[in-house]
């Protein structure tokens, strides 16, 4: 009688909170009568954040930070550049990747106008196509710039423009050196808490479905259009040319070059525009996920979370739905040292589901921990799943409430791809930690190179609360060891 | 009144027992007694305050935002269609049963939605769960955030752009062409403004079509130049060679229910583009492309950089210089580019500065001519070359270093650009006097005795005197006398022999509009 109590008390209280009982989203003013269609933001010293606009203009803001938004400044730094993505501040200058190179900006005369522009690097060329954009990073462990070069019209490699298509590391004394080929379409460019590159590409030819991609250096992104830019240079060797219609993982055992991709982005389902990739280095400001990955989707306007592991030298993991809501499609994001989350977005020739044409906004946490699978980590049996509260023991030991499927995508040079190779892997074993906070999944019929897609919906806390999300993707490129 | 109120619920139960059979509950009747009264019985709003359900987006995509809608009600400003609204609508789900609300939520979304989904009882029933305790009415934000509204999409789903550059008079073998640009277009309808090209150019439109009902589907197609169009492999409608959009063609194809492939091929010589077509099984034919009004050539809004006190810098494509230009506008209406690959000036002209809006639309595809008059075009080829004889290179000399170092800006925002050529640091620092004249003040810094040949103009120059040109368009060039410069025009280029001395030499040149 007792059980059947609790299990219908359970019940009633299963009610997920919304969203903003976590995080909230608050839209930061903008320069009035300005159109900022975010391209970058940059974190500055005394709580100044600086923006850039795909108008080429750059505004620095103070009291982005403030409890009361309404009292926001703003400043105009710099105009007359071009389409920048990606900015950061160090040493007194703002640094940029715009279209045509890498720049550095500053103000000398303390009228916090800039006056000195210097060109940092400029190792690729452009041809007047407006789809060869370039995405630049923060500054890496060594203080290196990575730059992702999206190919011309997002599907051909211009005599012209050399190395569309290809990834660089740039030292702040400017020396660019080639460190991938095989991009399509970058949407931003970021480090995991471990600092190595990541960046996500679009779902178009070569790439199935959108997904999260590791620059490991030399290494080859799957898309060979900008291959031929190889001669070019004299630091990669010659990237393969994979078999058109295949898979990921048949090719991958053929060009141990070809990295695959970390984690695959089901298209739709998770997304449709990946963009900014950054990882939460607060320790807990933002909330219980610190040291993962988060990412922008600028067609849903959301935020998206994302677990990576290593695996035999490979990354892989999985993605789960995070905020959403934005008012644009989100494609920079900052997380500052306190735990606020800078979100800036524009929808200009790619609508979102935000609907405005601009926005900047920020996402903090409350402070009230969701109910949330944290952690999905490959084991040799299956996967071990950590949560932030404890599990409803009960549910979460029924192997009933998983269920699961898994596919991939056809690795070809046409545009996307219909999920195939359909499986349904099963749940066989759920063992519950003493301590409720991990469960041990045994799984049966799991697929190497396969996306896999966990839907727990089923499971509670202990003290009752329903899931805030209840599926993750997770994509195996390598069996636990 | 006592009476009444009681007459009233009497009724509503009455009702409610009567239909407790569930799907064979009448969802127009239901809807006429319960919502017509505010949003219509044709579901147009029943006056100005009140939303209508109509084409709302917020009756589409997932059913759950109105269930919730239903279940809880919603208060504060609305905005559907376009416009706001602000009343309050109250809660029914103490009132309705799951059923009815089954009922209703297929009723108006089988009416006035776009294709929806039918919606289940177990839907609405795990709908009610999701907010149960819930107590009070739903702000939009709220809604929003948990049920988004669908993306304002077209008819075409999962709709890809191929975009081939090429000089086409017939429809091309796109199995032949190389891809310039490919595109996933949200917005379901095919736009040819997209493509942003204007001449010269081709597209090939896939996708998906949901076909409701068996039947024999029209297209009417209208196109300049040709087009061509094919559902699931077959041409159905074509439009050959060149000509206008006054040539109107239809066809038809039988489809059954589910997902058609469309496919569509259209290509563009010069002149005016546009393409329009249209789908249907009726009389009323949908449109599948956008109306004509928004594909027509150069629809962006004007956005002139207007330059007034101080110099204003632009880095975007401009026509008639390289990519990686820097366009410069002065007071008092002289302009020009410093193409940043080429180490040279590009581009000059008088007058307005450059229009911003092509590449401020959409995706700021194409070059943007500038506003101004008088152009002179100087670049298309390297700025700086060794004297080895022969014809001036067309790519930078391989041992010739050659780098671009940025630029300093002034008080007034002029800027001094920076760049180094073999060995050799140069400061270029182009000022204008009043309206018609630019004055290059270039300071370059050698580390020893050098010499190096230097490309002001490329064609049609003509000589008027031992320092003094016509570079074409009234456009005269006056260079600095000194022993350290000697012009050469050779082929109508205008260089420059530039003997450099160990530390700092000096070049000025005057561009004046006659």
């Amino acid at each position: 009688m007792r059980n059947l109590f609790t299990a219908a008390i359970g019940l009633a209280l299963a009610v997920a909170s919304p969203a903003e009982d976590y995080y909230s989203r608050e839209e930061i003013p903008l320069p009035p009568g300005e159109v900022m269609e975010l391209g970058s933001i940059a974190l500055l010293p005394e709580k100044r954040v600086a923006v850039s606009s795909r108008r080429g203009d750059i505004w620095i803001c103070e009291g982005a930070y403030g409890e009361d938004l309404t009292k926001v400044t703003w400043k105009k730094f710099a105009e007359g550049l071009h389409e920048p993505f990606g900015m950061f501040w160090r040493d007194g200058w703002l640094w940029l990747t715009q279209r045509p190179e890498v720049t550095k900006i500053r103000d000398t005369d303390g009228d916090w106008e800039a006056d000195e522009f210097v060109t940092v690097a400029a190792p690729w060329g452009i041809n007047g196509n407006y789809h060869e954009y370039a995405f630049g990073s923060e500054p890496d462990q060594n203080g290196d710039i990575w730059v992702a070069l999206c190919l011309t019209g997002s599907g051909s490699a211009a005599d012209e423009s050399p190395f569309r298509g290809w990834g660089f590391r740039i030292t702040p004394k400017g020396d660019a050196i080639p460190v991938v080929s095989g991009i399509r379409s970058p949407g931003g460019i970021g480090f995991n808490a471990k600092g190595d590159t990541f960046y996500c590409d679009n779902q178009g030819l070569w790439n199935g479905s959108s997904s999260l991609k590791h620059m490991k250096p030399g290494g080859f992104m799957g898309n060979p259009t900008g291959n031929k830019y190889w001669k070019l240079q004299n630091v990669l060797p010659q990237p393969p040319e994979p078999a058109n219609e295949s898979r990921i993982e048949t090719e991958r055992k053929k060009f141990p070059a070809l990295v695959p991709p970390a984690v695959v982005f089901p298209h739709g389902l998770v997304g449709q525009s990946p963009t900014a990739v950054l990882t939460d280095t607060t320790e807990g400001q933002f909330g219980p996920f610190a040291g993962q990955v988060f990412v922008g989707e600028q067609t849903h306007s959301q935020v998206q979370r994302v677990f990576l592991e290593e695996v035999k030298g490979v990354y892989q993991g999985a993605v789960w739905h995070f905020t959403e809501g934005y008012r644009s499609g989100i494609v920079p994001m900052r997380m500052a040292a306190d735990g606020t989350l800078f979100v800036g977005g524009t929808n200009r020739g790619w609508a979102s589901r935000g609907g405005k044409p601009f926005t900047f906004e920020r996402t903090r946490w409350t402070g009230r921990v969701p109910f949330e699978a944290k952690e999905m980590r490959i084991t040799p049996e299956g996967w071990e799943l950590t949560f932030t509260k404890p599990v409803d023991a009960n549910l979460a030991a029924d192997t009933a409430n998983y269920k699961m499927a898994a596919w991939t995508y056809v690795y070809q040079k046409t545009y996307g791809s219909p999920q195939v190779d359909k499986v349904t892997p099963k749940v066989v074993k759920a063992e519950v930690a003493g301590d409720g906070l991990s469960v041990k999944l045994t799984v049966e019929g799991r697929v190497k190179g396969h996306v896999h897609e966990l839907d727990y919906s089923p499971l509670q806390s202990a003290a009752g609360e329903a899931l805030w999300h209840s599926k993750c993707w997770y994509t195996i490129n390598e069996w636990a060891p | 009144m006592m009476g009444m109120r009681i007459g009233w619920v009497g009724l509503m139960a009455l009702a409610l027992a009567l239909a407790a059979r569930g799907q064979d509950i009448d969802g127009k009747a239901q809807y006429e007694m319960l919502c017509g009264a505010c949003h219509g019985a044709d579901g147009r709003g029943a006056s100005a305050e009140f939303p209508p359900l109509q084409g709302s987006e917020w009756i589409q995509g997932d059913p759950e935002r109105m269930i919730q809608v239903i279940l809880h009600g919603l208060e504060g400003p609305v905005t559907v269609k376009g416009k706001t609204y602000n009343l309050a609508m109250p809660p029914q789900g103490a009132a309705l049963d799951d059923d009815q609300i089954v009922a209703i939520v297929n009723y108006v979304r089988g009416q006035w939605g776009e294709d929806e989904g039918t919606v289940t009882l177990d839907e609405v029933a795990k709908a009610r769960k999701h907010t149960e305790g819930r107590g009070e009415m739903w702000k939009d934000w709220q809604l929003l955030k948990r049920w988004p509204l669908p993306s304002q999409a077209g008819p075409i789903k999962n709709l890809i752009a191929s975009v081939y550059k090429g000089t086409f008079k017939t429809m091309p073998d796109f199995e032949k062409l190389e891809l310039a640009a490919v595109e996933e277009e949200h917005s379901g309808l095919i736009d040819v403004a997209q493509a942003g090209l204007k001449d010269h150019f081709a597209v090939v439109w896939e996708g998906d079509l949901k076909v409701a009902s068996k039947g024999r589907y029209r297209f009417r197609l209208n196109s300049d130049d040709g087009s061509r169009v094919f559902v699931n492999g077959k041409e159905v409608v074509r439009i050959d060679g060149l000509g206008p959009m006054k040539r109107q063609q239809e066809g038809a194809i039988e489809l059954e229910p589910g997902i058609a492939k469309l496919r569509v091929e259209y290509f563009e010589h010069t002149g005016e583009e546009g393409i329009s077509l249209s789908w249907g099984k009726g009389g009323k034919l949908e449109p599948l492309s956008q109306g004509r009004q928004a594909s027509r050539r150069g629809r962006y809004s004007p956005h002139p950089l207007v330059v007034s006190e101080k110099a204003r810098i632009y880095r975007n494509f401009i026509e008639g210089t390289g990519a990686r230009s820097i366009g410069v506008g002065y007071p008092g209406g002289v302009n020009l580019a410093f193409d940043a690959d080429e180490l040279s000036l590009g581009l000059a002209w008088v007058g307005d500065f450059i229009d911003a809006g092509l590449h401020w639309t959409a995706r700021g595809q194409g070059s943007q001519v500038p506003a101004g008059q008088r152009i002179i075009e100087l670049g298309g080829a390297p700025g700086f070359a060794l004297d080895e004889g022969g014809g001036w290179p067309t790519d930078w000399q391989k041992h010739l270093t050659h780098t671009f170092r940025g630029y300093r800006l002034d008080e007034m925002r002029r800027p001094t650009f920076r760049y180094e050529v073999g060995g050799v640091n140069v400061e270029d620092k182009p000022q204008n006097v009043g309206s018609d004249e630019l004055v290059r003040s270039l300071v370059l810094q050698s580390r020893g005795p050098a010499e190096l040949m230097m490309r002001l103009a490329g064609q049609g120059v003509r000589r008027l005197g031992s320092h003094h040109y016509d570079l074409g368009e009234g456009v005269h060039l006056e260079i600095a006398q000194s022993n350290q410069v000697e012009p050469i025009l050779s082929d109508g280029a205008l260089l420059l022999r530039l003997k450099l001395k160990k530390g700092e030499n000096r070049l000025g040149l005057r561009y004046m509009w006659k």
